[in-house]
């Protein structure tokens, strides 16, 4: 057990250090979250949590060089589960060495994409402390997704003290590195073997995390797009708004199809006239000038549901509007406007934001013109911008995720 | 809070729902053999049958001997069909074993990303005993349409089928022995790489299970549906028109809301999913559906809305509906798209005479009332229709002949595709 403790830094496990992160905590949360009854029907809690410690050999070595691990592809020494039934609501969460889940073969998230997940990310700061980004609002969206897909709902505050837990024992895993971060998936999904289409019955939440290196190893890359508005992501009615996994698998093709035409990404166009929505699995943005000649930072709004209300999506619009150097804008572009603009030399970038890259720049579109069936190479001069709008979010972003910079109420300690 | 230290024992189970696994010993093979077929027969194209290891299941459930007891899907099969694939090796070994849980590695693009595909069809024992499953080869094609447009492996129709063929016969007492009841099959197809990137999996697992079904419906009421514009199923550009699990998870709340809302009324609640301005009718529930009226040319007509608008789900008994509407040559028999207007037009006018939905579970099944809402147009009218009183009872004449072909009392070979018993 020494060997086990001395790993996973054994303050975690005293009462003394545990009450002052609680104490910690009560600052920063709301009192109504804080005085709650015990009821295992609406979340799980943080103080029911097991935690089963892995036994040295299931301690995986860690890789030397973060900076270079690809995202998704190595993963920490535990996992979180937690199961849910509809008669007796919320199991007790546990942490436990990451291990296969026993799944049924009838169980609703193999047949019906009765499932959902969250992407958010912990890092190292400079000062060696570690932070999560934002996680209320992956929760609050986590749980607005969890209604729409008929799965049970949980406390947002009782989730993230679990996280807290899982990254106090995995704390190594988050590397020492300002490039790198510690990404974490929780996960929920329905169980019950039913063959009817309807409401789970049985449910189960859990949460991996691994390390992941550097999106931009050597410095921006832009990406090409293929705009085609004969696919479509998302439409009113559907689920678009919310990050449930049926989202996700019909654009898996589609993005192969971009890239037999040597786009890295999907733009999704939506509607008649061609509405600009997301960016492979990322918001949009352009920074332009309108056409009253106002400076102005535009994204789509949230307000028709074909847009995932991405965290990042949120930080830059707030960032934005507190600088106060340009006009931000929330409202429908489509691709007209963009190609008038581009012909005016109006438009200067246009950037994709998400949680893995922050910014991700956009150099060129591969536009599907459909009145005349052929594709046009529309050249989008984000690289060589000499306004910096996209290159500031993500140094701001950065700075803060870091800990070089205080932004209130963004990072949570752990 | 409680820490618990590792011990042998300490990292157990998770759901509920874990099947014990307590026949790994019934081994009718020697383990020996399984490696090596496990290492030896790996094809690109599709799993072979012949490559197919079987490991028997020696405990069998106890059956209620009462048919009305069934239930629908409460009964799994005895056995499964597993097999994997990866996109070095290609497909491996088929394995018939045990019915038993899935070990899935949390980060399997399965859980995360919706990649799953699926079907359903049914087995069903004939009076003459012999095991009929009803048009099997065209559901294998319409997986493997689906494989391909959610970027999964393709493998071989016959191949399938023999290995559904193989299940059906190791598990032939599960196909209950009455018209009342069949063996319901589900394949399925889901990506399996543990890489959370986006993209095409690497590995995949192709299974299938069969689960004993009484009836679905209750069809003396008949099913009544809610038709509300502001609940949308699919959009062209989508994926409607596939098998794929993502297309069911929305439908869930969707399914709750209307029986919510229809919570007054008694019956089966299904929501009509319409699309578009034209409020164009597409499916009801997960099945299709059709309407026997007297069109505004005055020409009795069977119709149903066609599938290249990509909105809606081939049906395998839509696509039986309609061929055997057209052989019995009664009405005029129609592919063509009908909006809200036209539906209530015509109910209004009395020329709606049949509205029935079509589905493997359900095989055909009235339609009795549509309450239709439609928030932007101000309109909130129930269409009562006389499916159940209707003078020509054609739901009735297909339900009956599309039973007698199940279970054997009429034949039609090229749609009963006998099991062959040992």
């Amino acid at each position: 057990m020494p060997a086990i403790l001395s790993r996973v830094a054994p303050r975690t496990f005293t009462v003394g250090s545990r009450l002052m992160a609680s104490a910690a905590r009560l600052e920063t949360v709301p009192r109504e979250e804080i005085h709650k009854e015990y009821d295992r029907k609406k979340t799980f809690y943080h103080k029911d949590l097991e935690i089963h410690l892995a036994n040295p050999e299931q301690l995986k070595t860690k890789p030397l060089d973060p900076t270079k691990l690809k995202f998704g592809h190595t993963y920490a020494d535990y996992m979180m589960t937690c199961d849910w039934d509809a008669t007796s609501g919320w199991h007790h969460p546990k942490i436990e060495p990451i291990g296969e889940l026993k799944i049924h073969p009838g169980a609703k998230v193999l047949h019906y994409a009765s499932e959902l997940f969250e992407g958010m990310k912990a890092y190292r700061g400079v000062d060696n402390k570690i932070r999560m980004f934002r996680p209320e609002m992956n929760m609050a969206r986590m749980k607005r997704t969890a209604i729409r897909a008929a799965l049970p709902d949980f406390d947002s505050e009782e989730m993230i003290n679990v996280l807290t837990e899982m990254l106090r024992l995995d704390q190594e895993w988050v590397p020492n590195s300002d490039v790198c971060s510690l990404y974490m998936r929780p996960t929920l999904i329905g169980t019950d073997p039913t063959l009817g289409v309807g409401c789970a019955t049985e449910a189960k939440m859990f949460v991996i995390t691994g390390p992941v290196g550097a999106y931009y190893s050597t410095g921006f890359q832009p990406v090409s797009l293929l705009a085609d508005s004969r696919f479509i992501r998302a439409f009113p009615g559907g689920v678009g708004a919310y990050k449930m996994g049926c989202n996700y698998a019909p654009t898996i093709w589609v993005g192969k199809e971009a890239a037999s035409k040597n786009c890295q990404q999907v733009l999704w166009l939506y509607g008649e006239n061609e509405d600009l929505t997301e960016v492979g699995t990322m918001n949009i943005f352009l920074f332009w000038k309108n056409e009253e000649g106002d400076m102005e930072l535009i994204t789509p709004p949230l307000h028709r549901g074909l847009i995932l209300p991405g965290v990042t999506r949120d930080s830059l619009l707030e960032l934005g509007r507190e600088w106060g150097e340009y006009k931000v804008t929330e409202r429908t572009l489509n691709m007209q406007e963009v190609k008038k603009a581009l012909a005016e030399k109006r438009l200067y970038e246009m950037f994709g934001s998400g949680t893995a890259c922050v910014v991700s720049p956009v150099g060129k579109i591969l536009y599907h013109n459909k009145v005349t069936d052929e594709y046009e190479e529309l050249h989008i001069p984000t690289m060589s911008s000499k306004h910096g709008v996209m290159q500031k979010f993500y140094n701001t972003i950065n700075d803060i995720q870091y800990g070089r910079l205080i932004k209130d109420g963004w990072m949570r300690d752990i | 809070m409680a820490i618990i230290p590792y011990t042998v024992d300490s990292f157990t189970g998770f759901s509920k729902s874990v099947v014990e696994e307590e026949n790994a010993e019934n081994l009718v093979c020697p383990s020996e053999e399984v490696e090596s077929a496990n290492t030896t027969f790996r094809t690109h194209s599709s799993f072979q049958y012949a490559n197919l290891v079987v490991e028997k299941n020696t405990k069998k459930q106890r059956l209620p001997s009462d048919p009305e007891k069934l239930g629908f899907g409460r009964y799994f099969s005895n056995h499964m069909i597993d097999v994997d694939w990866d996109a070095k090796e290609g497909w491996f070994a088929p394995h018939i074993k045990p019915f038993q849980n899935f070990s899935i590695h949390p980060a399997a693009k399965v859980l995360h990303y919706a990649q799953t595909i699926f079907e359903g069809l049914k087995a069903y024992h004939g009076v003459d005993g012999k095991i009929r499953v009803f048009r099997p080869e065209l559901n294998m094609e319409r997986m493997r349409r689906t494989a391909r447009r959610a970027t999964l492996p393709d493998f071989n129709t016959r191949e399938a089928l023999l290995l559904i063929d193989e299940l059906i016969r190791i598990d032939a007492d599960m196909v209950p022995k009455t018209d009342k009841a069949s063996l319901y099959i589900r394949p399925m197809l889901f990506a399996t790489d543990q890489h959370l990137g986006i993209g095409e999996s690497m590995q995949a697992k192709w299974a299938c299970f069969t689960a004993i079904t009484g009836s679905y419906f209750n069809y003396d009421r008949g099913i009544r549906l809610l038709a509300d514009p502001e609940m949308v199923r699919s959009w062209k550009g989508g994926v409607g028109q596939y098998k794929m699990g993502c297309n069911y998870a929305p439908t869930i709340f969707v399914g709750k809301l209307v029986s919510r809302i229809m919570a007054a009324m008694q019956g089966c609640d299904q929501a009509m999913w319409l699309s578009g301005e034209d409020r164009l009718v597409t499916e009801a529930g997960a099945m299709n559906l059709f309407m026997l009226w007297t069109n505004e040319e005055n020409e009795l007509e069977l119709i149903t809305p066609p599938t290249d608008s990509g909105l809606l789900l081939p049906g395998i008994t839509r696509q039986s509906v309609v061929e055997l509407a057209r052989e019995w040559d009664l009405m005029k028999v129609s592919e063509t798209n009908f909006t809200m207007d036209q539906l209530v037009r015509a109910v209004q006018e009395q020329r709606v005479h049949e509205f029935f939905v079509s589905g493997t579970a359900a095989n055909v099944g009235p339609v009795s009332e549509i309450l239709y809402c439609d928030k932007e147009r101000g309109v909130k009218e129930n269409l009562v229709i006389p499916t159940m009183s209707s003078k020509m009872q054609l739901v009735k004449r297909l339900n009956k002949t599309l039973s007698d072909i199940h279970y054997g009392r009429i034949e039609k070979k090229e749609w009963q595709r006998i099991v062959e018993l040992n």
